[in-house]
């Protein structure tokens, strides 16, 4: 062989070296990345959840008022009947007005104390499997206005990705 | 060209390749940092949430045996003249206890969420709940959700607090 056609061997040796070396690095480095990303979605998406629920808990047709003055964290209980009733009855008013606020999730409010009964307020799961459910739990009071009681419960907020 | 000059050039494609290595390793662990900051911050925030928003739906709750709720049996408890009576010779303060222990095991306990929970009445008289060992000087709990509640007229206040254990 002669000196020429080595040294364009070792050229061409350094080229594939260094070649491989650059694709390496780019794979560890979108695969970094990838990572990085998929734990701020993940994060971004708790934080919706917790956004989200705390605007239910926050909704003017829910959350108790006296003399037009609303009150933290407390849930009426005539008006969750009310509007379980107006789910059940008008989906075709309910269901697009309260999908643009909360998309594709299920809310739900759960008394436990004195008594245990639900109130399924949003269902909106998705059709297939969803590829992440962030959920959201937050300890609200049920106030029933015609006894004055209030009762120990806990809004569920579940959030459904693609 | 040169032997020494490809060398030279040699020397500096490999100091270039080793920055960007360099360069690539600082953005990945900087970028690792600031999301390692950002769930402390979420966890922080959320525990934050739920311990302010757990006091005060207890503190709201109404109480069918004592007829009163959490608030006004923690105020009737911490004070020196009691004036709730429970039924059966029990006080406002066992009734609290009981009440609290009952939603504490019910929601936090069933979540599976290392809590701590305590009423100060006074100094020396005070109910701690808490579960999987956590206290609030165990390292990694979060700031707690404190509440303070003036037994007016008489003097003094109960020191509500929860935190969550990382």
């Amino acid at each position: 062989m002669k000196r020429a056609q080595i040294q364009l061997g070792e050229t061409i040796f350094t080229v594939i070296i260094l070649i491989l070396l650059f694709v390496f690095g780019l794979v560890f480095y979108s695969g970094s990345r990838e990572r990085g990303t998929d734990r701020q979605e993940t994060l971004l998406q708790d934080l919706d959840a917790i956004a989200i629920s705390k605007y239910v808990g926050a909704l003017s047709e829910l959350q108790c008022s006296s003399l037009q003055v609303r009150r933290a964290n407390c849930l009426n209980m005539l008006k969750l009947d009310g509007f379980v009733r107006f789910r059940q009855e008008r989906p075709d008013l309910f269901t697009p007005y309260y999908f643009t606020q909360l998309g594709n999730a299920m809310v739900r409010v759960d008394e436990i104390y004195p008594s245990t009964q639900s109130w399924v307020l949003y269902n909106n799961t998705l059709g297939e499997t969803p590829r992440r459910v962030s959920s959201s739990l937050i300890p609200v009071s049920i106030h029933n206005p015609v006894l004055d009681r209030h009762s120990f419960a806990i809004l569920t907020l579940e959030q459904y990705y693609r | 060209m040169k032997r020494a000059q490809i060398e030279i050039i040699g020397l500096v494609f490999i100091v270039l390749i080793l920055s960007i290595a360099l360069l690539i390793y600082v953005s990945s662990t900087t970028s690792r940092e600031l999301t390692d900051t950002g769930d402390q911050l979420y966890k922080s925030f959320s525990s934050n949430e739920l311990a302010t928003g757990f006091i005060q739906t207890l503190l709201q709750t109404h109480s069918s045996t004592c007829q009163a709720t959490v608030e006004e049996m923690v105020i009737d408890c911490g004070r020196t003249r009691s004036s709730l009576r429970c039924g059966f010779s029990r006080t406002s303060c066992d009734v609290a206890e009981q009440l609290i222990s009952s939603l504490v095991d019910d929601t936090l306990d069933v979540w599976g969420m290392p809590f701590h929970f305590t009423i100060l009445y006074r100094p020396g008289h005070n109910i701690t709940f808490n579960s999987f060992d956590c206290a609030p000087d165990v390292v990694g709990t979060s700031a707690p959700g404190v509440f303070l509640l003036p037994y007016f007229p008489d003097s003094g206040v109960a020191r509500i607090t929860m935190g969550f254990c990382s």
